[in-house]
Order: structure tokens, then sequence, then C-alpha cells
């Protein structure tokens, strides 16, 4: 089963993102910061993950940044989260090394089909 | 009255008087002006930019303000219309249908303040001069005709009529995102407004230094008592509320925003329950 790592602070929306792609039969860690994103990265190695751009401590930029730079993390596929919708901060997103980005408020069923289509993209 | 700072004359009636004398008093009264005059410029000229800085202070407070009401606003709605779909994406048989209408509702409603947010925060973008990019050289009959692809399911699923007599090309010089906005805008409020089997007209010509771009549908209208207002924020026609047509109230008053900053007019002409047409002409 695909694994894919969500960090969000916000409780309801990961429980949210969380439901949804197991639904959609993914094999789901949940985290509620930027630290524990980066240790379950590490550890267990995800397909992708879904960061929330804004989190206290590490954000989903530095995350994203830190997973890039590390050979072992760099091939996880990343899609950001992110409330902001200024042109400056999607590329915020980007230039810190992410494949997609999705602005909230989004759909459920839309994030499901983004991923879906980065990792067919990936197997590619 | 006359200027106090000159002691009852005018800077250059001294400045003549001084010249004229052409003797040492007349001189060092000239001096003695030029040398006030300076000073008095230069506390101008310092209170201006004080001023000046103060407004553009105030300016990046409140565009910093925006951006953090939409973005926390942003949040908690993704949860509302997050689990909305979720609900509403169970399977059949798990909800009455009256549940279903209810979810609906919120749903509606969900994608509104999500518009309202959007709008509110694009006005205040192109208010503060952040959303003025770069004007570059563009086609307007390409601004055009990207709108009208864009709505044309619309309008097909609406039933209205799409024409389109636009004698391209139409170079001007302005900002394509800002001005696909307004077309998506006029478009988009024609057809919302024009019931089945109408039509919307969209017509754009170089006329006299200018480009007319018109937007006319056979729709609704607007009360004539109403249509002094109808480029304030938050205006909705009262025809528009009775009939639950959605929308923000907001569209035309950006519209108006970026057709200014393009050095443009626009203007409206409506009769109610025969159609409405919207004018906007921008200088080449």
């Amino acid at each position: 089963m695909t694994v894919v790592l969500v960090a969000d602070d916000d409780a309801d929306i990961r429980d949210l993102v969380a439901f949804k792609l197991e639904q959609a039969g993914f094999d789901v860690i949940a985290v509620e910061d930027g630290q524990a994103a980066l240790e379950q990265a590490r550890s267990r190695q995800p397909t992708l993950a879904v960061l929330d751009v804004s989190m206290p401590g590490l954000s989903g930029i530095d995350v994203c940044k830190m997973l890039r730079a590390d050979p072992a993390t760099a091939g996880i596929l990343i899609i950001m989260l992110t409330a902001r919708v200024q042109e400056q901060d999607v590329e915020g997103g980007f230039s810190a090394g992410a494949d997609d980005y999705v602005t909230k408020p989004f759909s459920p069923r839309e994030l499901v089909s983004r991923i879906q289509a980065l990792l067919s993209r990936a197997r590619a | 009255m006359r200027p106090a700072r000159t002691g009852g004359r005018s800077p250059a009636a001294a400045l003549l008087i001084g010249l004229a004398a052409g003797g040492a008093l007349g001189a060092l009264a000239v001096a003695h002006l030029v040398s006030r005059l300076d000073a008095e410029t230069d506390h101008l000229r310092r209170n201006e930019e004080q001023l000046l800085a103060r407004l553009a202070a105030l300016d990046a407070a409140k565009n910093d303000f925006m951006a953090t009401v939409s973005h926390e606003l942003r949040t908690p709605l993704t949860s509302i219309s997050g689990y909305v779909e979720l609900l509403r994406d169970s399977e059949p048989g798990e909800l009455t249908d009256a549940q279903r209408r209810m979810l609906e509702v919120i749903a509606r409603n969900a994608r509104r303040l999500r518009e309202l947010i959007e709008d509110i925060l694009t006005l205040s973008r192109i208010e503060s001069g952040g959303f003025a990019s770069e004007p570059g050289d563009l086609d307007l009959a390409e601004v055009i005709e990207r709108a009208v692809s864009a709505v044309a399911p619309t309008a097909d699923k609406a039933s209205v009529g799409l024409h389109c007599d636009v004698r391209g090309p139409l170079p001007i010089r302005g900002d394509g995102a800002q001005l696909d906005r307004v077309l998506a805008n006029l478009v988009g409020n024609a057809i919302k407004f024009t019931p089945p089997e109408g039509t919307v007209t969209i017509r754009a010509e170089h006329r006299d230094g200018h480009t007319l771009l018109t937007v006319s549908d056979t729709g609704m209208g607007i009360p004539a008592a109403e249509q002094t207002a109808l480029f304030d924020r938050f205006f909705r026609a009262t025809n528009a509320i009775r009939q639950a047509i959605p929308g923000t109230g907001l569209g035309l008053a950006i519209c108006q925003k970026i057709v200014d900053s393009h050095g443009g007019s626009i203007e409206v002409d409506s009769t109610e329950n025969v159609g409405t047409t919207v004018r906007i002409r921008l200088p080449d």
C-alpha cells in the first residue's frame, strides 16, 4: 500500500485529509507539526507527503527544503497545502522543491485526484 | 486673503520691487524672502514626506490585515466545505433526501463565503496597488476569447446564447490577469442574470483611439432607482436577491477599480426586464 504522510496543525483538517486518503486506499501517517513530519518522513519513507505551509515551529516549506536536501528523503513527492493564494507563497512552495500545491479551501476529492496524478506521473 | 509668509506680498511681487529698487535694501529684502521661502518649502516637503510615509504604513498594515484575515477564514472554511463534501459523497441510502438538501444549502453557503473572501482580498489588493503588476502589450480580442471559452459551458447549461462580434486584433496596454477578471465578471454576470433562451452579446472594436467593449444581455436588468449604487461594494439588486441569484456584490466594484487603473471608463445602461449593457472604453 502506498504510504502518505499528512502534516497539518489543524486537527480537523488533518482528520479530514487522513479520512479521505484512507478511503482512497492509502496508508496514512498523520502528524501535527513540522518536526514530527521530518521524523516520520525519515523513519517511514512515505511515497508522498502532504504538508501544510503554515505550521508552528518548522513550516511546511522548511520541512520540504530539509527533505529535499537529504538524499534519503529527496525522492518523496511533496504536495503543499496553503491558505495563502498570493503568488509569492506559491512560488515559495515551488522554489522549496514541492511537486504541487493545493490552496485552502480545497475539495478532498480534488486533493485525492492531484495525489493520484502525481503518483502516476512519478511512476511513468 | 493674502499669503502671510511673504509679509503681505506675493514672492514674485517682492522680487520685482527688489529688482526695481536695485539698491542694497531691495537686494537684502529679496535675499531674506528667498531664504524664508526655502525654509517654508523645506518644512512643507518634510511634512508631506511624513504624511506619505504614514499613509504607506497604514496601507501596508491594512494589506497585511486583509491577508491574515483571509488566511484565518480559509482554514475553518476548508473544514466546513471538506466535511460537507465527505457527507455528500456518502453511500446512497445513508442520508435522507431532506438531509441531502440541507447539506446542499451548507455547501452553497460555504462556496458563497469563499467567493466573498476571495473578492474582498482582490479588492483590497487592487486598492493598495499590489495587484497592479506589470502592464504589457496584449490583444483584447484574445482576452475576450479566453473569457468566452471559459464561460461557454455555463451559458450552455443555462440555455443562454453567447454571441461574439469582435473585430480583432485589438492591441492595448494592460494587465492580462486583471482584464481576464473583468471579462469573466461581466460575461459571467450577463449569463447569470439572463433567463433561458436569452442571449448575451460581446462586441469589441477599435474606434477613435480607444478600444470599446460592450457586453449586453437580455436579462432581468437593474431597477432604475438602484442603478446609481451599482458600483458600490456589496451592492446587490433587489430583483437579484428576490430570485436568489448568488453573488457577492463586489464584482462590479472590482471591475471598476481595474478599468480605472487602466485609465479607462465603465458605464452601465439597464432596463428592468429588458436587459443590461455594460460599456468599457480603454485608451490605446
